[in-house]
């Protein structure tokens, strides 16, 4: 009944919910609007792309002493996407499930190195953010939460990854589904958000004149 | 009363949601095994039409083997090209698996049981009657945050490579009577996809560790003073030591040379596809095992003398000890800080963790 259930129904509420609440939020963001800027132009519009690409490298500031938070991040958000959107399962299930065709998956050496990075840089990151007083400081409980529930959701696929028994492939798919639907709620929004804040707060700031 | 650092932000609603979903995940595994179709019945016993052949061919093998020494016979031969394709019969892979029944297993089992049975009796004869570090106000910067992040991934690394290495190494005998054929299928099928994914990441944590902490492991003068006298257990107080003490030097030695050895034949066993014959595989199959049994009842031990003396996990949980601790346990290093000026009131040290609204700060401008 259980296994029904998690590979019928819940899926299918998990997706949705997922889908559709991420959406209402992203909207309601975009559609919020702003405050009219009272700051004298200094620019002409622009800055939001140069802003979005910024970002992906930490200021030079903060260069040093974030060097292996750099490079866990980077690990854990490559290594995840590669797992995510290219491991050979998964390829399977979202074309059977989602998409309707299919595309080239991973090898399995590669899967396998993409998810030590995924499970290594996010174990460094999820016990940095309890160890560091600053991160601990400005983490909420819902924080740590959304990263030990990825974090478990990245394990128990590791678990099946051989896909021998049926009853690991259901934890795995269980935890995902859970994901889906604490997600929308998280701060793991930022999967989504990242592009319109950074490239809000680029515009915003390029007008007064200065390029951050 | 020993220092504890802050903890983390009020219990929120999401608290409350976790522990409903920790015990929701909790029931769904347990009852997760049932969902699959069960194939825990009695099965019937069918004779082997080849074990007889395959009896009598090993039967013959040393005589085959003294044969084709003496030039009698040719040595054997295959058109198969590959790592011992040339064998018919392994007689040491016979060896091997009596060994790891007979010997490896319940010796293994005795050593870590009694390590562990003695470490609790010691805990409760002496460990939890150990006083706190007596409060002075003062504290002390033991480990940075990276150090801290870095011993506790190397630990969590380390224990989830020890509990799914000895759920493969005691499952059978262990794990099978008590969850069913079924269940432990799939708990040694999970342990071994995970054992094998994690098994380079410690070799990773490990290479951190050793680049971090070398140079502070290095042995220096009164350490083995610090040594003959057990620290401090022969002749009353503790002899002076600088910022580790002897034993935690020979630990960290140990740990990294064990460490690296257990990691070496680990990555024989994982990777058996660059010409390694079975021997080789079996020989780094025991050295694996040895080196993580000494392991974990090292680490055991560490893990008792870490939660017995009373303060020292402060420094691994927040950071800073108490000044009195590190005064007792670190004598030589607590001096060198406080001759830096580096001893800090406790008023600071919440200060920097941010715990502003305790010592007054408005919340406003403490960021809350
Ligand atoms: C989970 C339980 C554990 C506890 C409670 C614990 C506790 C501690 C504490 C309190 C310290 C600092 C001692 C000091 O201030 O001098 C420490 C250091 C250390 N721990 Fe752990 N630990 C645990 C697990 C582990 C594991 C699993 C490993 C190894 C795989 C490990 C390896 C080390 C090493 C190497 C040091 C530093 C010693 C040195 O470099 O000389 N610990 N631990």
């Amino acid at each position: 009944m259980i296994a029904q259930l998690i590979d019928g129904p819940l899926w299918l509420f998990s997706a949705w919910f997922f889908l559709v609440v991420a959406l209402w939020r992203l909207l309601v963001i975009l559609f919020k609007g702003r405050p009219k800027s009272l700051a004298k132009p200094r620019n002409a519009p622009g800055g939001a792309l140069a802003t979005i690409f910024r970002r992906f490298l930490p200021y030079p500031e903060f260069r040093k002493v974030s060097r292996v938070r750099f490079w866990a991040g980077y690990a854990f958000h490559v290594g995840l996407l590669a797992l995510l959107f290219f491991a050979a399962p998964h390829v399977e299930f979202l074309s059977q499930r989602v998409t309707g065709f299919s595309w080239p998956a991973l090898p399995h050496w590669a899967f396998e190195v993409a998810a030590e990075l995924a499970l290594g840089g996010l174990l460094f990151l999820a016990l940095f953010r309890l160890m560091d007083p600053v991160t601990r400081f400005i983490s909420s409980t819902g924080d740590h939460l959304a990263s030990w529930l990825v974090f478990l959701v990245m394990l128990t696929g590791c678990f099946a990854l051989w896909r021998s028994h049926e009853s690991l492939r259901l934890l795995h798919l269980f935890l995902a589904e859970l994901l889906l639907i604490y997600f929308p709620f998280s701060s793991l929004m930022h999967a989504l958000t990242f592009p319109f804040s950074r490239g809000f707060t680029g515009a915003v700031y390029h007008r007064k004149g200065v390029n951050i | 009363m020993s220092f504890r650092p802050p903890p983390c932000r009020r219990v929120t609603r999401s608290g409350w949601i976790c522990w409903v979903l920790l015990a929701g995940l909790a029931l769904l595994v347990a009852d997760l095994p049932a969902a699959a179709p069960s194939h825990d019945k009695p099965s019937a016993k069918v004779d082997d039409p080849g074990t007889d052949l395959w009896r009598f061919v090993r039967r013959r093998a040393p005589e085959l083997r003294s044969l084709a020494e003496k030039g009698a016979i040719g040595p054997v031969t295959t058109q198969v090209k590959g790592v011992d394709t040339s064998v018919l019969i392994n007689d040491k892979g016979q060896e091997w698996r009596l060994y790891r029944h007979r010997m490896l297993i319940p010796i293994s089992a005795i050593v870590l049981g009694t390590v562990a049975v003695l470490l609790l009796l010691l805990y409760l004869a002496v460990g939890r009657r150990v006083p706190d570090p007596r409060e002075t106000g003062k504290r002390l910067l033991r480990f940075v945050a990276y150090e801290r992040t870095l011993h506790w991934f190397m630990a969590a690394i380390f224990l989830f490579l020890g509990v799914t290495g000895l759920t493969i190494l005691y499952g059978r005998p262990l794990l099978i009577p008590l969850v069913g054929k079924e269940s432990f299928s799939a708990m040694a099928s999970a342990s071994k996809e995970g054992h094998n994914l994690f098994g380079p990441l410690f070799l990773v944590s490990l290479l951190l560790f050793l680049q971090r902490f070398w140079r502070r492991n290095l042995y220096s003068r009164g350490d083995l003073r610090w040594l003959i006298r057990l620290g401090g257990l022969l002749g009353g107080d503790s002899p002076p030591a600088g910022f580790f003490n002897m034993g935690e030097k020979m630990l960290f030695w140990l740990l990294i040379a064990v460490g690296l050895l257990i990691c070496a034949s680990g990555l024989v066993l994982l990777f058996p596809n660059f010409g390694q014959g079975r021997l080789l595989m079996e020989g780094a199959h025991l050295i694996h095992t040895l080196g993580a049994v000494l392991l974990l009842a090292t680490i055991m031990a560490h893990i008792y003398m870490g939660i017995a003396t009373k303060g020292a996990m402060d420094g691994m949980k927040g950071g800073y000890v108490e000044y009195s601790w590190a005064r007792h346990h670190h004598r030589e290093w607590a001096d060198e800080e406080e001759k830096k000026g580096r001893v800090l009131s406790e008023e600071e040290v919440r200060r920097r963790f941010g715990e502003a609204r305790k010592i007054g700060v408005p919340e406003r401008e403490a960021g809350t």
